[in-house]
């Protein structure tokens, strides 16, 4: 299944995401998968009014966002989906998901997060993460915006040990 | 009496430091104003910080000023404002606008100054 833009970012839907990826790529819709947001009426409102009309968004939880992965009439060649961390991906696939290609385009700062790129800070348990996705094929690639280096994510964690 | 607003500017890059040293150096600091960047610093921690410093400083009013509307400040503006009912949030930020702030802020009472400043951002934008 292609996907137009699989992505990870702490900060979900935000400029970088609507007017950076979007507006270069021509993006028709934007999925938002978080079960915490899904859950807030207050987050889902705050989120859902970033997006400009002309482009299509909404909020799904993880189970719904796996079943409308796996469901091969629907198209996701003009869709970018959003989620905030590796887990969420790992998530989808144990839930039989086929995700290809995953942009990692923020995870930031916070206690016991080691810095990795200027927009990408991880712990022991976010690489676990990324390394089980990995062992069932995903690829992920390290690209904040769509000017940026797109750096394969192997790449990255091997220069570091 | 001395007024106690709390005065945030919240920005991508370096954009907030960088206001508030234009606008001081146009006009005649009127108050202080806090400077963050959403780069490196996740909008939790930086959100934990502005709480921290607005239950020390216990103000009357907060303003947050943030640059974009729908960008990850204007997020963090708002989970402040959801907690803070009564607090401000202006986006667009730009240099008439700050200093506009800085000159207005001791001489207008609070509504005014808000639709001062917002006029005073706009009118600044013009296209010859």
């Amino acid at each position: 299944m292609d996907i137009q833009l699989f992505r990870i970012d702490d900060r979900l839907i935000h400029g970088q995401v609507v007017i950076g990826w979007a507006s270069c790529l021509n993006t028709k819709k934007i999925i938002l998968c978080d079960d915490s947001v899904y859950g807030n009426e207050w987050e889902k409102e705050l989120y859902l009014s970033c997006v400009p009309e002309n482009i299509c968004s909404s909020i799904l939880n993880v189970k719904d966002m796996s079943n409308y992965l796996k469901d091969e009439s629907n198209d996701f060649r003009s869709t970018i989906i959003v989620v905030n961390s590796p887990k969420v991906v790992e998530k989808l696939i144990n839930l039989g998901a086929q995700i290809k290609k995953v942009n990692i385009g923020g995870i930031h700062f916070n206690d016991g997060r080691e810095k990795y790129l200027s927009y990408l800070y991880l712990n022991d348990d976010d690489i676990e993460s990324f390394k089980r996705s990995m062992k069932c094929g995903t690829r992920f690639e390290c690209q904040d915006i769509p000017s940026g280096k797109k750096i394969p994510f192997e790449e990255l964690i091997s220069k570091k040990n | 009496m001395s007024k106690n607003y709390f005065t945030c500017i919240i920005t991508h890059g370096n954009l907030a430091n960088s206001l508030k040293d234009i606008s001081e150096k146009l006009a005649t600091s009127g108050t202080q104003m806090f400077c963050y960047t959403n780069q490196h610093l996740s909008l939790e921690e930086i959100k934990s910080n502005i709480e921290e410093r607005i239950d020390q400083l216990k103000p009357d009013k907060i303003i947050l000023f943030v640059d974009l509307a729908g960008g990850s400040c204007w997020h963090l503006a708002n989970r402040i404002k959801k907690d803070h009912k009564d607090a401000v949030i202006i986006s667009g930020v730009n240099v008439p606008l700050i200093v506009s702030y800085q000159i207005n802020y001791n001489c207008l009472e609070w509504d005014d100054l808000l639709n001062k400043i917002v006029e005073d951002g706009k009118k600044g934008i013009l296209t010859l």
